[in-house]
């Protein structure tokens, strides 16, 4: 096999390991295996095969894409809270406690004129379980582009909420709170898909 | 869509079928298997199957030496696998019937009215 037959196997293969990182170890590990035998021997009975028969090869195999696609439909997920659950509870605790922080803040004025910071235990706790079921439900996105592009972007739109709370001005009152909402609702709306096939 | 939910239930059975003259190795299954039938996407997704299969333990492999050299994983029918593709068979014809019953009685409604 020559050279670039063999880093183009090599390449898919890691490609493959990858893409199938979802499933519970042992049966990626099996099928990873059970794959680059089979890569191996329709190979070995071709004399001297040429870059585009490796290429040829691997197009019959499917894309390490198309096999992690069909691999959640055949190892279904066994968990008890479906992906869609958690991912709306995620969010509705995490972008609610900023959201109730944009909005109402954490201080209030007694009637007697002390101040009571109750309401920040409140946010705090919101935000602590929330971000814990967002970690939780970007665990098992399958998909590793995914999942990292998902994480990444839960975490920045979340930075990109407390810097609207500090930038934009107080007076304008409630008009902050439904900014904040409306930029949770769009990227809500934008990545909800994700979560669908689980 | 319809195609891969028909697949996903027929392909099991499909295989089992495949390993109940004797064990056989994976290029030589999944190469029937695209051959003869439009019942896999890729050859790739023929080894999740078999991987769920052998979990289930309708399949087990073992490996045997090939004459090419390097040994080989084949895939042979457990007593369970063989149970499942007995009750499969009887199953299906079944409901082959049923459904080709309806397919033609269809046509044949349609014609008379």
């Amino acid at each position: 096999m020559p050279r670039s037959a063999e880093s183009i196997v090599k390449d898919y293969m890691s490609r493959l390991q990858e893409q199938l990182s979802g499933l519970p170890p042992d049966v990626a590990r099996d099928v990873a295996s059970q794959v680059s035998e089979h890569i191996a021997a329709a190979l070995s009975a071709i004399p001297n095969p040429a870059e585009s028969d490796v290429r040829n090869i691997l197009e019959e195999v499917g894309s390490p894409q198309s096999i992690a696609t069909a691999a959640s439909a055949e190892f279904p997920s066994t968990h008890k809270v479906s992906l869609r659950t958690l991912s709306f509870a995620g969010y509705v605790l995490t972008f609610g406690a900023i959201w109730g922080y944009a909005t109402y803040g954490y201080t209030f004025n007694n009637s007697d004129g002390s101040r009571d910071t109750g309401m920040l235990f409140v946010w705090v706790a919101m935000a602590t379980v929330g971000s814990t079921l967002i970690g939780l439900k970007n665990r098992r996105i399958r998909d590793r582009r995914t999942r990292v592009r998902i994480t990444l972007s839960d975490g920045a739109v979340s930075v990109g909420a407390i810097v609207l709370i500090a930038v934009l001005p107080d007076f304008i009152g409630m008009v902050k709170g439904l900014v904040i909402l409306g930029l949770f609702s769009a990227y809500y709306y934008k990545t909800w898909h994700v979560y669908q096939a689980a | 869509m319809l195609m891969a939910q028909m697949r996903r239930g027929a392909l099991q059975y499909c295989v089992l079928a495949l390993l109940r003259p004797g064990p056989r190795y994976g290029l030589e299954l999944v190469r029937v298997l695209s051959d003869t039938t439009s019942l896999i996407a890729s050859e790739g997704t023929v080894y999740l199957l078999l991987s769920r299969l052998r979990l289930l333990g309708h399949v087990r492999t073992e490996w045997r030496d090939s004459p090419q050299g390097a040994a080989r994983r084949y895939y042979a029918l457990t007593e369970a696998g063989a149970i499942a593709l007995d009750g499969f068979e009887i199953l299906w014809a079944g409901f082959r019937d049923g459904v080709d019953g309806i397919l033609e009685g269809s046509r044949s409604d349609a014609s008379i009215s």
